[in-house]
C-alpha cells in the first residue's frame, strides 16, 4: 500500500514567477494575462476585486485580526506548465510531494491524480479507460481552456462572488483547483484525487474547483492540503461549486493538515437537485483558524445531503467549522454527523444551521454533534440554527460534550494499556464512525496524524 | 501451601469516605481456585476493583496505630505500588461485573491491544484473528462480535462472554471472576467451568466472586470463604 | 432538586436565565409553550454555571398551531471554574399545523473538560401511531389530537 503523508517537513524556494506582496487591479490583471483567460473571466475578475474591497470582514466566527492581508503574496507560479508524467516534474518540487507519497498512490489506488502548489496545479493525469468515457479531470485553469463554456454556465452560479468576502477574494484571484465533469450516467469507481501544497512563507492560495456531475452520474473526489511549518501567517481561502444533477451522486472527502500558521477560509456549496446525492467528509486537523461550512442546497424533491466532519483543535488553533443544509423541496433529507476534539487550549466551535423552507414538505434532518474536551485550558462550542419553516417536516438533533469516559479508560488500563494507550484507543473509536468513510491511505495517516496529535495530552 | 501467587495482609479499603473492607487476609497459592460468597455489599466486587488497581478504592492503613500496614503483594513484588495497566502486564486478569461498552473500538482492536500489553508478539496479524474467532466460538460468541465495538449492542450474557474471551486469550495468572455468572445460562455457567477447569491445569489461579451457588456446582473449587462487612472468613 | 415550571399560553417575548452560583447546586427549569393562538412566541433561556459540580435541567416544550411561530433559544455556558459540572437541556417541538412554524437555537459553550453538557432537539408531527391507538379505543380524531397534546404540555 501507498506510503502517504500530508506532513509539515519539507519545503524548497524555485519559482518561475513571484508576484511581489500585496493585491491589486494590476496583479489581477496579470494573472488573467500570464493565464490567457478570455475577456469574461478577467471581468468576473475585477468585479470581485471591487466587491471584495467594499465588503467588511465578518463579525462572527473565529479571530481574523492577526492576518494581515496587505502582507502576502497572491500569486506565486513554481513552473511554466503542467506536466504528464511524473518524471519530467522539477526535482525540487517532485522532492516536495514524493515525501507526500503522491506518484505511488496514483499507481496504487486513483482514477486520476492533480498536484498543485502554491498557486498551479504542477502534475495532472487521467487513466486513459476514464478519458475514453468522457470524463473530464483537468486543473481548473485548464478546464476553463479546453471547456469554456461549460465553466461559463457554471462559474460563480453556486458561489456568487458577493456571497461573502473570502468568496470574493478567491473570484479575483483564484488560480489552480480542479474541474471535473462526469458525463450523463457515467460511474467513476475510483476516487479522483488532489493535493493542495503551500509552500511558500506568507503565501494565499485561492484555488477554485467547479465540479459538475450530470444526471445519474456518480464520483468521489478527494483532497489532502498540506503546508511546510512557517511562522508568519498564510492564507487558505478556496471556493468549491459543485452541482449535483438528478439522480447523481457525488461524494467530497477533505483531509486538512495545514501548517499551525495557516488561515483556512473556505466556502465550499453544492446543489443538490431531484433524488441526487451529496455527501462532504471533510477532516480539518491543522490550521491557525479554520472557517468552513460546506453546504447543500437542497433544490429537488427528495434530494440528499450530508455532512460528515472531524475537528481537531490543538494548543493555538481554532476550528470554526460546521455545515448548512438548506431544504427547499419537499420529501429532502440532511444529515450532520460532527466529532471534535480540543486540547492543550485549542477551541473547536460547531456552527451548523438547518433551514426547511416551507415549501419543503416532508423533509427530514437529523444532526449530531459530539465533542471531546480533554484537558481544562480547552473548549468547546456548539452554535446550531434550526429553522424548521414546515409543519410538516422533522427534524433531531443532538449535541454531547465532556471529557473523554473514566470507566472506559478504567477498564482499558486493567487491559494493560498504558494511560495514552487508552485515551488513544478511545479517541479513534470516537472518530470512527467518520474514518471509515475516508479512502484507505488517508484513514491510515489519519489515524496516524491523530495519533500523534494525542501524544501527551492525557495522563 | 504452594508459593503464594496473590499475599493481602491487613488490607483496609476506603471508597468516597466509607470503608468497604477492614482488615482482609488472603493467600492464593500457583493454580488455585477460590471462590468468595457473601451477601451484596459485603465488599466482594470491592476486593476485585481494590486488587485491579482502581484508584477509587483507597488502600487505608489499619486503624489501631500498629506498625504494619495494608500489604499486598502479587509474586513477591509489592501489588500497591503498581498502576492498574503495570498490574495486568503482571498477569493479573479482572472479568468487570458490568462490562463497559466502548463505541468504535472494536473487540479485534481490544484483543489486540491487550494481547500485546501482556507481552505477546503477533507474528501474523491473520492468525491472530483466526485464534480469536475460535476462542469466540469457545465461549459462545461469533465472527461477527469481533468486528463490532466493544460491548455495543451485546446482551448481559454476551458482555460476560467477551470478558470469558478475553481471559482464555490474555491467559493471566491470577484471574478475578466477579459475579461472572450473572446473565449467563446454564450453558454459559458450563463454558465457565470447563474453562477454569482447563486453565487451573496450565497453573492459572482464579478467584470466583459469587453469590451464586449454582456456579459453585459446575466448578471444583479447592477452598470457599464468606465475606461480611469487608472481612473474610472461612466457610464452613 | 429545585424545579421551577413556566407556562406560556399567548405570544410574546421571554429571556430567562437559570444561574448556577452556589457549589453542588442542582436546579431545575421546565417551560411549557401553548403556542396554539396565531402569533409569535419568543422564548430564550440560558443556563449559567458559574461554580463546581453544579447540576442543571432545563426542558421546554413547545406546541405549535396554525399561523404560529415558536422560536426557542437555549443556551447552556459551563465556566473554566465550573469542574464537574452537568447540564442537560431540551427541546421538543410538536408541529400541529402545515403553517407552523419553529426555530430551535440550543447552544453549548464550554470552558471546562470535566464535565457532562449535553442538548437534545426534537421537531416533529404528533405520532401517528399514538393517534390510532387512541381512535382504535372510540375517541375522535380531534379528541385524540387533544389528549396528546395536553399529555404532552403536562396539562392535568
Amino acid at each position: 500500500m501507498a506510503n502517504f503523508q500530508l506532513d509539515h517537513k519539507t519545503k524548497t524556494d524555485k519559482y518561475s514567477y513571484k508576484a511581489k506582496k500585496g493585491l491589486s487591479r494590476k496583479l489581477v490583471g496579470e494573472i488573467s494575462r500570464q493565464k490567457k483567460e478570455p475577456e469574461w473571466m478577467l471581468t468576473t475578475r475585477l468585479q470581485a476585486l471591487d466587491q471584495y474591497l467594499k465588503m467588511p470582514i465578518p463579525a462572527w466566527g473565529a479571530d481574523l485580526s492577526q492576518l494581515n492581508f496587505d502582507d502576502l503574496y497572491y500569486y506565486l507560479k513554481p513552473i511554466e506548465k503542467p506536466y504528464q508524467t511524473w518524471g519530467d516534474v522539477p526535482p525540487a518540487i517532485r522532492e516536495v510531494f514524493e515525501a507526500t507519497g503522491v506518484p505511488q498512490a496514483e499507481r496504487a489506488m486513483l482514477a486520476g491524480v492533480g498536484s498543485q502548489f502554491d498557486s498551479e496545479v504542477i502534475y495532472h493525469s487521467l487513466q486513459k479507460t476514464l478519458a475514453k468515457q468522457g470524463i473530464v479531470f483537468l486543473s481548473m485553469d485548464e478546464g476553463l481552456k479546453q471547456h469554456e463554456e461549460i465553466v461559463r454556465e457554471y462559474f460563480g452560479k453556486i458561489v456568487p462572488y458577493g456571497d461573502n468576502k473570502l468568496a470574493a477574494l478567491n473570484s479575483a484571484v483564484w488560480s489552480g483547483g480542479s474541474f471535473v465533469y462526469i458525463p450523463r450516467g457515467v460511474e467513476v469507481k475510483l476516487p479522483l484525487q488532489a493535493y493542495f501544497r503551500i509552500n511558500s512563507e506568507k503565501a494565499g492560495q485561492f484555488e477554485r474547483t467547479l465540479i459538475i456531475a450530470e444526471e445519474g452520474s456518480s464520483v468521489t473526489y478527494v483532497e489532502g492540503c498540506s503546508a511546510p511549518a512557517y511562522s508568519s501567517a498564510s492564507l487558505h481561502a478556496a471556493v468549491v461549486e459543485v452541482i449535483v444533477k438528478e439522480r447523481a451522486r457525488v461524494r467530497y472527502t477533505t483531509v486538512q493538515n495545514w501548517y499551525k500558521s495557516v488561515y483556512n477560509l473556505v466556502t465550499k456549496r453544492a446543489i443538490v437537485e431531484k433524488d441526487a446525492s451529496m455527501e462532504w467528509v471533510d477532516c480539518n486537523l491543522g490550521s491557525k483558524v479554520t472557517m468552513k461550512y460546506p453546504s447543500c442546497v437542497l433544490r429537488g424533491e427528495r434530494a440528499h445531503g450530508s455532512m460528515l466532519s472531524i475537528a481537531v483543535a490543538a494548543s493555538g488553533q481554532h476550528q470554526d467549522s460546521g455545515a448548512k443544509m438548506i431544504h427547499l423541496a419537499p420529501q429532502t433529507t440532511s444529515e450532520i454527523v460532527s466529532k471534535s476534539i480540543s486540547k492543550g487550549g485549542g477551541r473547536s466551535s460547531y456552527r451548523g444551521q438547518v433551514l426547511i423552507s416551507p415549501q419543503a414538505t416532508g423533509a427530514r434532518s437529523r444532526v449530531v454533534c459530539d465533542a471531546l474536551i480533554l484537558d481544562p485550558e480547552s473548549r468547546s462550542d456548539t452554535y446550531p440554527d434550526n429553522r424548521i419553516l414546515s409543519g410538516d417536516a422533522t427534524l433531531e438533533h443532538e449535541a454531547y460534550v465532556s471529557k473523554i469516559n473514566e470507566e472506559q479508560m478504567l477498564y482499558l488500563r486493567s487491559r494493560g494499556l498504558s494511560v495514552s494507550e487508552a485515551a488513544s484507543l478511545i479517541i479513534r473509536g470516537f472518530l470512527e464512525p467518520i474514518i471509515q468513510e475516508l479512502p484507505m491511505e488517508y484513514a491510515v495517516e489519519l489515524n496516524r496524524l491523530v495519533k500523534m496529535e494525542m501524544v501527551g495530552s492525557v495522563g | 501451601m504452594k508459593s503464594p501467587i496473590l499475599s493481602i495482609s491487613r488490607l483496609q479499603v476506603v471508597v468516597e469516605g466509607k470503608k468497604v473492607i477492614s482488615d482482609l487476609d488472603l493467600e492464593v497459592a500457583v493454580g488455585q481456585v477460590v471462590a468468595i460468597t457473601g451477601a451484596n455489599g459485603s465488599g466482594k466486587s470491592s476486593l476485585a476493583q481494590a486488587i485491579m488497581g482502581d484508584e477509587r478504592y483507597r488502600v487505608a492503613d489499619p486503624p489501631d496505630g500498629e506498625a504494619s500496614s495494608s500489604k499486598v503483594t502479587f509474586e513477591g513484588k509489592d501489588l500497591l505500588a503498581m498502576s492498574i495497566d503495570e498490574r495486568a502486564k503482571a498477569g493479573i486478569f479482572v472479568a468487570w461485573q458490568n462490562p463497559i461498552t466502548i463505541p468504535g473500538v472494536s473487540v479485534f482492536s481490544l484483543s489486540k491491544s491487550s494481547f500485546e500489553a501482556r507481552g505477546y508478539k503477533i507474528d501474523k496479524l491473520t492468525e491472530f484473528k483466526t485464534r480469536l474467532e475460535e476462542i469466540a466460538r469457545d465461549v459462545g460468541l461469533s465472527k461477527e462480535h469481533i468486528t463490532r465495538g466493544v460491548n455495543e449492542g451485546f446482551s448481559g450474557g454476551e458482555k460476560k462472554r467477551l470478558e470469558l474471551l478475553q481471559l482464555l486469550l490474555i491467559k493471566p495468572k491470577l484471574a478475578i471472576l466477579d459475579e461472572i455468572d450473572s446473565g449467563l445460562d446454564g450453558d454459559g455457567l458450563k463454558i465457565v467451568g470447563k474453562l477454569v477447569a482447563q486453565m487451573k491445569l496450565k497453573g492459572t489461579a482464579f478467584i470466583l466472586i459469587t453469590h451464586n451457588k449454582k456456579l459453585l456446582e459446575e466448578i471444583s473449587v479447592d477452598k470457599i470463604f464468606e465475606m461480611k462487612y469487608g472481612k473474610l472468613s472461612t466457610r464452613s | 432538586m429545585n424545579k421551577i415550571i413556566k407556562k406560556y399560553n399567548r405570544p410574546g417575548k421571554w429571556e430567562v436565565v437559570v444561574p448556577f452560583e452556589k457549589i453542588g447546586e442542582e436546579r431545575s427549569w421546565v417551560g411549557i409553550i401553548d403556542g396554539r393562538q396565531v402569533g409569535e412566541y419568543d422564548l430564550r433561556v440560558v443556563a449559567e454555571h458559574r461554580v463546581k459540580q453544579t447540576k442543571g435541567r432545563i426542558t421546554v416544550k413547545a406546541v405549535v398551531g396554525k399561523g404560529a411561530t415558536v422560536k426557542i433559544f437555549g443556551r447552556i455556558v459551563i465556566a473554566k471554574e465550573a469542574q464537574e459540572s452537568d447540564s442537560f437541556l431540551q427541546l421538543r417541538v410538536l408541529m400541529l399545523d402545515k403553517t407552523a412554524k419553529a426555530i430551535a437555537t440550543p447552544e453549548l459553550m464550554i470552558a471546562a473538560n470535566n464535565v457532562q453538557a449535553s442538548h437534545g432537539a426534537s421537531i416533529g408531527q404528533i405520532d401517528s401511531v399514538q393517534l390510532l391507538y387512541l381512535m382504535s379505543r372510540g375517541l375522535s380524531k380531534n379528541k385524540a389530537i387533544d389528549i396528546v397534546i395536553d399529555g404532552f404540555l403536562m396539562i392535568q
